[in-house]
């Protein structure tokens, strides 16, 4: 009786270890909103920035080390964003987010190994807006 | 010459204070999020250390003692010890930050690995301080980071709406909601933390004593007093307005110091990039020197054990291991991969909690007529001193309830 009442605590703990891991995370509509707002204002530093490498104000070093920055950074939404679920609200608002986060990710990746090449960057310029302006009006519908 | 040169220490001491790597990304924030109606923090911080720099550099000269012996007397060796072994924990978190601040610079500069440029910065650092006298390593940084005036020249070129920005002197304003009221108050406090960080009265008072002034240099130390905080704060209102000009109508939330250095130089070109690029890296590094020589500065004064940059390496031992000390325990630190913005807001904060054990002392010193003579405080300065001590303590208090409720300023 002993033996099994240990391994039925055992087998107990390794559910409530195996599930507690397994569990999704859930965010607030608060850190959503905030996660969108850090999403627009990536997509809108990197439009203003490249601006600036077009008008030749940037070395082609700090270009590249800002970007990666700005990829770092955006970075870490898209990971916040991974697998989560949102706590109450529509769950699609939150989908759409990651997708955003995600092609922003992609943008930026691309930039960084082609920021002397001004076809690209004029492309990236335009995806850029398109991405602020989407997740802006995300987060006022939200 | 040598009286113009002797500034050099007042504007290492606030530009390594001021506008060192957490301010120049927090100032900025802040301007993206408020506009100019936080400048008031920004005057208020400037008044304030510039009459506690002033008392503590009198104390220093009049009563031959310097902060970290004015702590133990006054406060007792138990909570002495407290105050050093957490001023010591906070030059040592801002002095890794610092150092990391230093690595990114030269990233954005040369294009070096942030590892490889941290481990040269660091040894770097060693070689500087260990090779030149104080008054060297004073003149260097603080002339160096004169460069910053890049800042100023781009925020002026951009137009800054003038009467808004004299409208932020006035502490009237707050912002609609409670999110956004508490998201104002963190960056008050964080503000005006960043301007009164211990280790620039520890370097100041210590510096005074290297460069050995007498009661006669004492209108030399408030000129030195107050040029330096001037200049360190036009600087900071100056990386302000850029983050309102450029950044708040376009909703940026500046987080990385390569954004506020291309908005330094925003106006100009690859030049004035690297102009700003340099004057960052001034300031930063004054800033990471500050708080080496402050730990290894408080430890020695505390102890009473012989210290002084001007002494030769060694006849002050434990003095020199001390900053040396400092700049490989921060090292360690920084290239175990945190982030030095991360410690760096760490570090505002835990450096307003902590700040009124630094201050109470200078303004006890200070108001002793026993101790200070002829040189005492005025009733005028020691009202002023203790509406600042005030300010101190209730800012002190919500420090940390404003971090954990805004997640460290997160918009």
């Amino acid at each position: 009786v002993y033996r099994s009442y240990r391994a039925r605590i055992a087998v107990l703990l390794v559910v409530l270890v195996v599930t507690g891991c397994a569990k999704q995370k859930s965010i607030s509509r608060d850190e959503l909103r905030s996660q969108l707002k850090e999403i627009h204002a990536t997509a809108f530093e990197a439009m203003l920035f490249l601006g600036q490498v077009r008008g030749h104000k940037i070395t082609s070093t700090f270009a590249a080390a800002h970007i990666h920055y700005l990829h770092e950074t955006n970075q870490e939404v898209v990971s916040d964003l991974s697998g989560s679920s949102l706590q109450s609200g529509p769950e699609v608002v939150l989908a759409e987010s990651h997708a955003s986060a995600e092609e922003l990710s992609k943008i930026l990746r691309g930039l960084a190994s082609s920021i002397d090449k001004p076809a690209m960057i004029e492309n990236a310029t335009k995806r850029l807006d398109e991405i602020a302006q989407h997740t802006q009006q995300l987060e006022a519908s939200f | 010459l040598k009286k113009l040169l002797g500034i050099t220490l007042g504007i290492m001491t606030a530009l390594g204070g001021f506008v060192d790597l957490g301010q120049i990304v927090f100032t900025s924030q802040a301007g993206a999020l408020f506009g100019y109606h936080l400048l008031w923090a920004i005057v208020f911080g400037t008044i304030a250390i510039i009459v506690y720099m002033e008392m503590c550099g009198r104390v220093a000269v009049v009563a031959q003692e310097p902060v970290f012996s004015v702590v133990r007397t006054r406060l007792g060796t138990k909570l002495g010890l407290i105050t050093l072994v957490a001023s010591n924990l906070l030059n040592l978190l801002t002095c890794a930050a610092e150092l990391g601040g230093i690595a990114i610079g030269l990233h954005l500069l040369m294009g070096w690995p942030e590892r490889a440029a941290l481990v040269g910065a660091a040894l770097g650092l060693v070689i500087l301080i260990f090779l030149c006298r104080f008054q060297w390593i004073e003149r260097f940084f603080g002339l160096s980071g004169l460069l910053m005036c890049v800042f100023a020249m781009s925020a002026y070129c951009l137009h800054p709406d003038w009467s808004n920005l004299i409208n932020g002197i006035s502490p009237l304003w707050h912002p609609a909601g409670q999110k956004s009221g508490v998201l104002y108050a963190y960056f008050a406090v964080g503000i005006f933390s960043a301007m009164l960080m211990e280790y620039e009265v520890h370097f100041y008072s210590s510096g005074a004593m290297e460069e050995d002034w007498k009661p006669k240099d004492l209108g030399e130390n408030f000129m030195v007093a107050s040029l330096g905080s001037l200049l360190g704060s036009v600087l900071t209102i100056a990386i302000m307005a850029l983050g309102v000009m450029l950044f708040l109508p376009r909703g940026i939330f500046p987080q990385q110091l390569s954004t506020a250095i291309f908005a330094g130089s925003f106006p100009f070109g690859q030049k004035g990039l690297i102009l700003a690029i340099l004057g960052c890296l001034a300031c930063i590094g004054g800033a990471a020197v500050e708080t080496a020589l402050s730990g290894a500065y408080n430890l020695c004064q505390f102890f009473n054990w012989a210290w002084g940059k001007n002494m030769p390496a060694k006849s002050v031992p434990a003095f020199t291991a001390a900053w040396m000390g400092m700049l490989l325990v921060a090292l360690v630190i920084a290239i175990s991969g945190v982030r030095p913005l991360q410690l760096v807001n760490i570090s505002i904060i835990f450096g307003m909690a902590i700040m009124p054990l630094t201050y109470y002392p200078i303004l006890r010193a200070a108001a002793d007529k026993k101790l200070m003579g002829e040189y005492v405080n005025s009733k005028v300065v020691t009202a002023i001193g203790m509406f600042f001590l005030l300010t101190i303590v209730v800012a002190a208090i919500a420090a940390f309830p404003l971090m954990i409720l805004t997640h460290s300023g997160r918009p």
